[in-house]
């Protein structure tokens, strides 16, 4: 297994944002976090990527225990965050926020190498590259937000909401996307509220509910679930 | 109208708004990505100048050497303030300044112990005069705009196209989703506040063969320095810059045309109008005052 969430839980503040959680994400799969909002998604990823830490449970990464690891070392590890709402560094230019994705990498050539490679799948990034990123439209900050992500040459890309606020057809451009970084060899572990899509991109997938897996299964199986119908997509 | 006298004044404008700027540094670094305001800011810059005057006139050593010794040993206190008293009121402004002016207190207290209360100058490091094109400075003069410039040309160079300079820049627009690429907040804190304080010492050390340095000075550089991150505003390294040389011109013409205190009313006043105007500053971006990451 990439990776091994078992019997998680997260506090914050007072309140259990996560109530024991277990899920699994294999080598080269997309696995969607489905469920409506505060069930404990993005939680669940801060506390994956060590920015927030949980009070029990286990988290395995490649085997090893990263629990306790903060963010530095878990992205060095090769688990990368793309959070939600794109958080893209405003006053910086595009290609600054790509290198800023690059932060723990040192091989220079190779950040270069890379940055060539997205500008490729990315070519309005590139016609950008040296403006700000605040003069981005909201699709093309996601692809940059995605792209960052990428930049630190993850093995386990994870991705908040990344359909949040966009255009019908820029939620299609982002499925694209995605697919294709799953071709490219990265796992990908996907929170979503908009669930057709994610069920319908995802190898599997678990419906959340109130901090708590209620339901999983193969992404299309979900996806035509009567409870899953009825919970959330209207029916 | 005289033009050597006027060409004069813009160039003791340009010393002067780089004076400023070592101290501003400080405060635009730490502020923008630490959100701690340092009253005490002014007191590094004299405690710079007294440990120079100290290893230069009691020690004998070199000026150079000792404004360096200045330098590395404000640049250290500069990391012990932000590991101590600052760390731990991260995200909470009024304590951070109440820490501020208690550190300010300290320094002042410290330095009248130390030092006393007189102006104390250090030695002519260069002597003479150059004439260029009518307009005569004293050499020191000369070297303290070069290295102003210098320094200022240096930290702009280093956030712009530095792996850290870029984090520090990343950490101050938005320091969550920073420490999600592997930055930390304290880091960049702590990297800002070393640079901050380093720089301003080594502005005391240059003024202290050319003005002198006593306790006094401590706030009025502090109020000037902080003049210009207002006057600039936060989010912006060049209007910052710019702020500063503005406010070093003011004091230059308004002192040599009108008199001395005409220099300091004529920087109240533009800062007064700014305020009114534009509370965030000539270049800056509203201040959100988030709290950093880990």
């Amino acid at each position: 297994m990439l990776l091994e969430v078992k019997d998680l839980w997260v506090h914050y503040g007072g309140a259990e944002a996560v109530r024991g959680t277990s899920f699994e994400v294999g080598e080269g799969e997309i696995v969607a976090l489905v469920g409506a909002n505060g069930a404990g998604k993005t939680t669940i990823l801060r506390t994956i990527s060590g920015v927030k830490h949980a009070t029990s449970g286990e988290i395995r990464f490649l085997g090893q225990m990263i629990g306790r690891k903060g963010p530095s070392e878990i992205v060095s590890m090769g688990i990368s965050h793309c959070p939600e709402g794109r958080r893209v560094f405003m006053m910086l230019s595009v290609k600054e926020n790509l290198q800023v994705g690059a932060h723990i990498r040192k091989d220079k050539a190779e950040i270069k190498r890379d940055m060539e490679a997205l500008y490729e799948s990315f070519p309005v990034l590139r016609e950008r590259s040296k403006q700000d990123a605040m003069t981005l439209s909201g699709g093309e900050q996601q692809m940059l937000a995605i792209a960052r992500a990428l930049m630190s040459r993850p093995k386990l890309l994870l991705l908040d909401e990344p359909s949040l606020g966009l255009s019908p057809i820029m939620v299609q451009e982002v499925a694209r996307i995605i697919t294709n970084i799953h071709r490219t060899g990265v796992s990908v572990l996907l929170v979503e509220q908009n669930s057709v899509m994610a069920l319908n991109l995802a190898d599997r997938g678990y419906v959340l509910e109130t901090g708590t897996v209620k339901l999983e299964g193969a992404g299309k199986e979900l996806l035509h679930n009567e409870e899953v119908r009825k919970a959330f997509l209207g029916g | 109208m005289d033009v050597t006298l006027a060409a004069q004044s813009f160039l003791n404008g340009v010393l002067l708004g780089g004076l400023i700027a070592l101290v501003a540094v400080g405060f635009y670094l730490v502020l923008g990505i630490a959100r701690v305001f340092n009253f005490a800011h002014g007191h590094v810059l004299v405690l710079g100048g007294f440990a120079t005057w100290s290893f230069r006139e009691n020690w004998g050593l070199n000026f150079w050497i000792a404004a360096l010794l200045g330098l590395v040993i404000m640049g250290v206190a500069g990391i012990i303030m932000e590991r101590f008293p600052f760390r731990r009121f991260y995200g909470d402004f009024i304590p951070i300044i109440v820490v501020g002016v208690a550190l300010l207190y300290l320094a002042e207290g410290g330095v009248v112990q130390v030092w006393g209360p007189e102006l104390k100058h250090v030695g002519p490091v260069i002597s003479g005069t150059t004439d260029f094109w009518g307009i005569v400075m004293t050499n020191w003069r000369w070297l303290v705009i070069a290295v102003g410039i210098g320094s200022m040309a240096g930290v702009s160079l280093f956030l712009a196209r530095t792996r850290v300079g870029r984090a520090m820049r990343a950490t101050a627009v938005d320091p969550d989703t920073a420490y999600l690429q592997g930055i930390s907040s304290i880091a960049m804190a702590r990297t800002a506040m070393f640079a901050g304080c380093a720089l301003a010492a080594m502005g005391g050390g240059l003024m202290a063969p050319m003005y002198g340095v006593n306790i006094a000075v401590g706030m009025a550089w502090m109020i000037k320095g902080m003049m210009a991150i207002i006057l600039g505003g936060l989010g912006s390294w060049n209007g910052c810059l710019a702020a500063c040389f503005m406010l070093g011109m003011a004091e230059s013409y308004c002192t040599v045309y009108i008199n001395p205190q005409a220099g300091y009313i004529a920087m109240f006043l533009m800062l007064v109008v700014v305020i009114l105007f534009r509370p965030w500053g000539l270049f800056g971006k509203p201040l959100r005052l988030g709290m950093p990451g880990e």
